[in-house]
């Protein structure tokens, strides 16, 4: 097996943002923390700027150090090393100190662009990881392109047995990684992370057919949000992925009146999205097959810019319309079953307006984010939103001690073989 | 010596009107120049033909993003009063202003009042401009409110302002007259082409270059108030393509920057150079950001001016130190958004990292504080891979429009 994709500094930050959410499920005084210290903090870096984009001014940043520590569970004591991150970045400014601690800064976080990925991740290199934590990093992004067995992992990135404990111990603490056991004894590693409809047709389909062959087609889903398969097509190791129900996949009639499938793998999503909200993602992911197959077939008027068409569909001024065209009907017939939009004519022609419940809005800019990320989710579900609305609240926030200092008295999750490592460190026997 | 006195008696009357605009919310400017260049035969250099002068001129914004300007004609000369207001009317419809004043010591002739209702001009005699005065609380103490109103100290401005070196005569036309000549939407990109002409022509900081600075972060401010107003009006649904026929001129210059563009890569090609040119300027994504945040926050937006021209005539002329009047959120943003402003020309008019550093220490009280950490060393590592201007500069004129007479609206 080959690596799928060069390990890029955007990719570094996604992957580094993954593992950072997976940490919380870590006693934070474990070693495995130190030696992935980068890569925490570079995660970290990323969840505190999800939460301050767009605030302009922290006016009070002991406050927003409370806030980041009960709700985005970033460390007190790291807070201030992520805010200098930042600042070395020039993501935020200004940092002024009182009594030796960070009083307040400004933000300048990108709100339109995401060069904020590729900073951190160029940060994450020029601080030297140990070559155990780029192959951690490059393990969790090797997942997000497909399931991988085991075995082929380890040979991939040269994992030796040591190594290969460490980071079985640490991804399975972290719920990063989860491994099942094949028919055949082989184990494979599944991200957690992925939206998947039927799981347990994974296996079968690494039994039926050559790992190659499927995480080739793991890699050509994952790099379109919406990967088009013609139903009258030969078959194939995506075409069966789509007949065994392992992937959302809607089907549009195209300008050409032959029937695709549009294949979404979202990974990374909201979890709200897979459980009380799986209605909106479902929806989302009609509206990105109908995209799609405008794009694809949509005769002499194919959409060129899905994003804008989308965005023009979510604006109030517009009353929710797009402009008439004689396909309308066809295009957009899985969200006219779903009740998502409904037709009003334009002139001769017949317009799209989408119904704009909250649910609808939703599932237009989540249909949006996944078309523009490669069906990657916004990496801003680790509650930076709630962080910050408690930030609005100003001084009137208080930490709730009494959980904290609770959470204080567990004892530090260690295994064995970890205090076994610290000890033969310790004691100057091991390195 | 009789016109020197009656430039000093005008001058009265402009510190009354400044400070009736000033209380109004706008922020101001003394004698705006408006002149054309034209080149003579024989003669390398342009000359600078002057058309008139505007003694008051008042700039704000609304919450609702329209751009008010007002503009004040201050004579104590007694006379030719209907003249005067058919120039005022005119230049009001050159300039766009929405509110016009004519200014006078003396009472004005009984006949006058009407044709001022015809041309949509307020008269501000002898008996009102106490009244105007008067009317407007101000938010100051009297002893900084003297000072700050003093025509004298609008005199020391224009002092530390010029001259600029002789190789930057042209920049200095710019900011004095050239600025406001101009059509609105070329604005954003010759202030940063100005900017970068300055580094270019590697003086060092001094207080006129500083002063210099400050004053160009105020007329970006204008010019990114005049693309607010314009995105807002077209609407803010895909803000990425309005900014980017907004910067072109809108779709008449946007298909004539795309034949340019077609042209220079075709000359390109017949040259051995097969590469594809940009359609945008390098600093396109940061301003988009930058005219985003400023839009998500129209009541700061509507006080930078303000507070970037207390910060060029009161603070660093003056001395008087931060502003007076009370910090509330939309004071405190508004100078988050004014440093932003600073940054984004220095990085993009590629002037030392310290215009920056000394405009921040300006617009945010640092007395308050132990310690303010440095911003990242300067250099180019500082800039981000999409900003960096790989290409030469003379190629990003070009495209820009501003050495060729691109044909526009």
């Amino acid at each position: 097996m080959e690596s799928s994709n060069p390990l890029t500094p955007r990719r570094v930050s996604l992957r580094s943002y993954d593992a950072t959410l997976g940490f919380r499920n870590i006693d934070e005084r474990s070693s495995a923390l130190s030696d992935l210290k980068v890569t925490h903090t570079t995660g970290m870096a990323m969840v505190l700027a999800g939460a301050i984009k767009g605030r302009d001014i922290i006016r009070d940043a002991q406050l927003l150090r409370n806030v980041a520590a009960d709700v985005l569970k970033i460390h007190p004591f790291a807070f201030e090393p992520v805010v200098l991150e930042l600042a070395e970045l020039e993501l935020i400014r200004n940092v002024r100190r009182k009594g030796g601690q960070v009083a307040s800064f400004t933000e300048n976080i990108p709100i339109l662009h995401d060069s904020i990925y590729e900073k951190l991740g160029e940060s994450w290199s020029s601080h030297s990881p140990s070559e155990l934590e780029q192959k951690f990093v490059a393990t969790i992004d090797e997942l997000a392109n497909g399931p991988v067995l085991l075995s082929e992992l380890r040979k991939t990135y040269d994992i030796t047995s040591a190594d290969d404990r460490w980071l079985r111990q640490v991804a399975t603490q972290a719920e990063l990684v989860q491994f099942h056991t094949t028919t055949s004894g082989d184990t494979l590693a599944v991200s957690p992370l992925y939206a998947f409809e039927n799981p347990e047709k994974l296996f079968t389909l690494f039994e039926q057919f050559p790992i190659d062959k499927v995480r080739e087609a793991f890699t050509q889903i994952r790099q379109s949000a919406g990967f088009p398969v013609l139903m009258d097509s030969q078959p194939s190791v995506i075409k069966d992925i789509l007949l065994s129900g392992l992937m959302p996949a809607p089907t549009v009639t195209g300008a050409d009146k032959r029937q695709r499938a549009f294949i979404v793998l979202p990974y990374g999503v909201d979890p709200v999205f897979t459980t009380t909200r799986k209605h909106v993602l479902e929806r989302a992911i009609a509206t990105i097959a109908c995209i799609r197959c405008g794009e694809i077939s949509g005769g002499i008027t194919a959409i060129k810019f899905p994003d804008r068409l989308l965005a023009r569909l979510m604006d109030k001024d517009r009353k929710f319309t797009l402009g008439g065209h004689s396909s309308t009907a066809r295009q957009y017939a899985p969200l006219i079953a779903m009740g998502m939009i409904h037709i009003v004519s334009d002139g001769y022609l017949d317009a799209a307006q989408l119904v704009p419940t909250q649910d609808n809005l939703d599932a237009v800019q989540l249909a949006r984010n996944l078309l523009n990320r490669q069906a990657d989710g916004m990496p801003e579900r680790g509650n930076e939103q709630e962080a910050s609305d408690l930030l609005l609240t100003g001084g009137a926030y208080l930490a709730p001690l009494e959980t904290i200092s609770l959470a204080r008295r567990t004892i530090p999750a260690l295994s064995p073989g970890e205090l076994s490592a610290i000890w033969n460190k310790a004691a100057g026997w091991g390195s | 010596m009789a016109g020197r006195r009656d430039g000093e008696r005008d001058w009265k009357l402009k510190e009354a009107m400044r400070a009736i605009l000033w209380a109004q919310g706008y922020s101001t400017r003394f004698n705006v120049l408006l002149s054309y260049e034209i080149t003579q035969r024989g003669k390398s250099e342009p000359i600078n033909l002057g058309l008139t002068d505007l003694d008051v001129l008042g700039v704000r914004l609304d919450p609702g993003f329209r751009l008010h300007l007002a503009i004040a004609d201050c004579k104590t000369v007694s006379g030719r009063v209907p003249e005067r207001m058919f120039w005022l009317a005119g230049v009001a419809k050159f300039f766009g202003s929405d509110t016009n004043y004519l200014v006078r010591s003396q009472p004005f002739p009984e006949h006058v009042p009407s044709l001022a209702r015809s041309l949509d001009i307020s008269l501000v005699g002898p008996k009102e401009l106490p009244i105007l005065l008067n009317t407007y609380p101000q938010s100051m103490p009297e002893e900084l409110y003297a000072r700050f109103h003093d025509f004298s100290l609008h005199e020391k401005v224009t002092r530390r302002l010029s001259p600029l070196p002789a190789e930057l005569r042209d920049v200095e036309r710019y900011r004095n007259s050239q600025f406001w000549m101009d059509p609105s939407h070329l604005a954003l990109s010759r202030v940063i082409l100005s900017l970068s002409r300055l580094a270019r022509s590697g003086s060092g900081i001094d207080a006129t270059i500083q002063c210099f600075f400050s004053d160009m972060v105020w007329l970006f401010t204008v010019s990114l108030w005049r693309a607010c107003a314009a995105l807002v009006a077209t609407g803010l649904a895909d803000l990425e393509q309005s900014l980017y026929l907004y910067l072109n001129g809108y779709e008449a210059g946007t298909t004539s920057l795309e034949r340019w563009r077609r042209a220079f890569e075709a000359l390109g090609k017949k040259a051995g150079v097969d590469t594809p040119l940009p359609t945008h300027p390098p600093y396109f994504s940061e301003l988009l950001e930058l005219i985003v945040r400023c839009i998500r926050r129209p009541g700061a937006t509507a006080k930078m001016a303000r507070r970037a021209e207390w910060l060029l005539s009161a603070q660093l002329v003056g001395g008087l130190g931060s502003p007076p009047w009370l910090n509330s959120d939309d004071d405190v943003l508004a100078e988050k958004l004014l440093d932003d402003v600073a940054r984004f020309l220095v990085r993009h008019g590629r002037l030392s990292d310290r215009y920056a550093t000394a405009y921040s220490a300006l617009v945010f009280d640092q007395s308050q504080v132990e310690e303010v950490l440095p911003v990242a060393p300067a250099g180019e590592a500082a800039i981000p891979p999409h900003a960096s201007n790989n290409q030469p500069v003379d190629q990003q004129e070009l495209l820009l429009g501003a050495e060729l007479d691109v044909p526009g609206p």
